[in-house]
């Protein structure tokens, strides 16, 4: 299945894009996010594909809820978030770039060089 | 809640336009109503307004058949044609005339849509205003009227880029959970994103609807090399476009064009 | 008729009324005065001697009518969404139509009678009112008053033609009929069972019967009319 490009499915480009928020910090811990309705007119997007996305936030317990005030950034969302990044970084882009050094003959050691004569900047 | 129970309708000359059409439009939902050219998508949005009667079948507003024209059923659906007139009037008076007829009316609402799409409210003829205006101003002002129904036949026509994505910001904006809305378009990019279901007439009048959620999570869509095992493909630049059965539980976003041309050409439902 | 709401009929009629000619309300006077005025010159023209101002009279009428129809052509094009029931629709347009019948009728008055005292200087100098005057037979009015329902019966029955199962038949059938309920008293009155008089009256109640008659006809072919299905697709 490698020769099958995805896009995303856009309730789960949303959820990307609120964990890219708040890992960029502009959403701390305890601030409020946009409510479903102010992200739909924003990005022009149906109000059931904002609930989903919000939805799974709420599972992920990036975010939760305060009753008739809206959704609030949980204090733990960035470890959550970046656990969650890392997961899919080990379990997902990892094994997709050892494939790709493979097919290509990259070396292990031609990486490491890259990495530590960029790590520089 | 509409509801179309086999609903057929034809002409005259034996031509079959809708043939036992069923559907449910839910409340809080926006459905896309999609076909080709003269298939019959503004004779079916008439006849969800009542202006058409089913020749079998009936269709239901709120439990009441809305051929019979009830006041209570008329203050809940407002219809938009793709063409339609307006006099040498002003705004105001237009406005006056035909707002009192609405218990649900929002000058609120109607002043913001206004404002948003740079329509002045004083404006002394609604007959000067352009095709795009003219829609803008419709548009507007059947959204300010808060009916639970709201059939839109080409609304976008004539609208500049920046105006169609206000529309759907309005729309976004003052649309209330318990108010459907059907759309129908020739440009699929116009409603993309912010329809919740689809409705596709096909060329034989059978009607397909299905909502976007639940044909991300049977189908799937993607760019690849071969179309092989594809349920549907076209060909494009990185080789082909493919729409598959989903067999993982991962879901991507398919583009409507795509389910669009699956719908019509049968391959799905 | 569950609930016949009137004050939607009255902001229907006031919404057609504004839409059809309250739009430029000078140019409606303009109009109507001019409208008058040819009518007094034709009636001049092709009156016999002293007959002229009754012909006027009746033309005026059939003007004021003629007018009207617009209502029921407009709620047809335009207003079939407008959240009213299908009775207070309908019995509006005839509100509106006798409205604007008054109305027309009142500026023919001034203008109409206007027109003729000046006439009258040049001859025998007489103040001539339209309508009011002595002699003026109202009855020819009341017998007149048939022909609006009559007019919308005859839209709607061609407009719902393939929504009946016997179209020609019914339609005929009943017009041959109501032609002789209307030649009935002129009929005993030839025949000299009844005088000149109560011919008269006779003929009015029948009018108002006919009335009754097409308005309950038109109402019932009104509910099954459907808009023309027009190719936007």
């Amino acid at each position: 299945m490698t020769d099958f490009r995805q896009d995303k499915a856009i309730y789960l480009q949303m959820y990307e894009g609120a964990c890219d928020d708040i890992l960029s910090g502009r959403y701390g811990p305890g601030d409020r996010i946009p409510s479903v309705r102010e992200l739909s007119e924003r990005l022009e997007v149906n109000t059931n594909t904002v609930v989903r996305a919000y939805d799974q936030l709420v599972r992920r317990g990036i975010v939760h809820t305060r009753r008739g005030m809206g959704y609030f950034v949980s204090e733990q969302a960035r470890e959550l978030i970046l656990a969650d990044r890392r997961r899919e970084f080990m379990d997902e882009r990892l094994p997709e770039l050892f494939r790709q050094m493979r097919l290509l003959g990259i070396s292990m050691e031609t990486v490491e060089e890259q990495w530590k004569g960029r790590s520089g900047k | 809640m509409t509801e179309l129970k086999d609903v057929w309708y034809w002409y005259e000359y034996g031509q079959t336009v809708i043939r036992d059409a069923s559907a449910a439009v839910g409340e809080g939902r926006i459905y896309g109503l999609l076909g080709l050219n003269g298939v019959g998508k503004s004779t079916l949005l008439k006849l969800m307004a009542g202006l058409l009667f089913p020749k079998k079948g009936e269709i239901l507003c709120g439990g009441e058949n809305v051929a019979d024209r009830k006041v209570e059923t008329l203050q809940e659906v407002v219809f938009m044609p793709a063409e339609f007139e307006l006099r040498n009037e002003s705004l105001e008076k237009f406005v006056s005339l035909n707002s009192v007829f609405y218990p649900r009316f929002s000058r609120a609402v109607l002043d913001d849509c206004l404002g948003e799409f740079g329509i002045d409210p004083q404006t002394p003829s609604l007959e000067q205003l352009s095709l795009g205006g003219r829609h803008k101003f419709m548009f507007s002002f059947l959204l300010s009227l808060g009916a639970r129904l709201m059939l839109l036949d080409e609304p976008l026509n004539g609208m500049d880029l920046p105006s169609r994505g206000m529309f759907r910001k309005l729309l976004m904006r003052h649309l209330r959970n318990d108010q459907s809305v059907v759309v129908s378009t020739h440009v699929m990019s116009d409603v993309d994103r912010i329809v919740s279901d689809l409705m596709v007439l096909r060329n034989d009048g059978t009607l397909f609807c299905g909502s976007v959620d639940e044909l991300s999570r049977r189908y799937s869509y993607g760019i690849s090399s071969s179309a092989e095992d594809a349920l549907y493909a076209e060909s494009c630049a990185g080789g082909y476009r493919v729409l598959r059965r989903n067999e993982d539980a991962c879901e991507s976003g398919i583009p409507t064009d795509m389910l669009f041309n699956a719908v019509i050409k049968g391959v799905i439902e | 008729m569950k609930t016949f709401s009137f004050r939607r009929m009255m902001l229907f009629c006031r919404l057609q009324m504004v839409e059809m000619y309250g739009r430029n309300i000078r140019r409606t006077l303009r109009v109507a005065a001019a409208a008058v005025l040819v009518i007094c010159l034709f009636s001049l023209i092709f009156g016999e001697e002293g007959e002229s101002v009754s012909v006027a009279e009746r033309m005026m009428v059939v003007c004021s009518f003629v007018a009207s129809v617009g209502f029921f052509s407009d709620l047809v094009a335009y207003r079939m969404m407008v959240p009213a029931s299908p009775a207070e629709k309908y019995v509006s347009v005839f509100v509106s139509s006798l409205l604007l019948s008054v109305m027309f009728l009142a500026l023919s008055v001034l203008v109409g009678s206007a027109f003729f005292t000046l006439l009258s200087f040049f001859s025998e100098p007489s103040l001539t009112l339209l309508y009011f005057r002595e002699g003026y037979d109202a009855s020819g009015l009341v017998g007149a008053l048939f022909m609006l329902p009559l007019i919308i019966w005859i839209q709607l029955y061609f407009r719902s033609r393939s929504k009946l199962r016997h179209p020609k038949l019914v339609f005929f059938g009943q017009l041959a009929g109501l032609v002789c309920f209307m030649l009935f008293p002129t009929v005993l009155r030839a025949l000299g069972i009844m005088d000149k008089a109560s011919a008269r009256i006779a003929t009015a109640c029948v009018s108002l019967l006919l009335v009754l008659f097409f308005m309950i006809q038109s109402y019932r072919l009104f509910r099954k009319l459907e808009m023309d299905v027009k190719e936007n697709d």
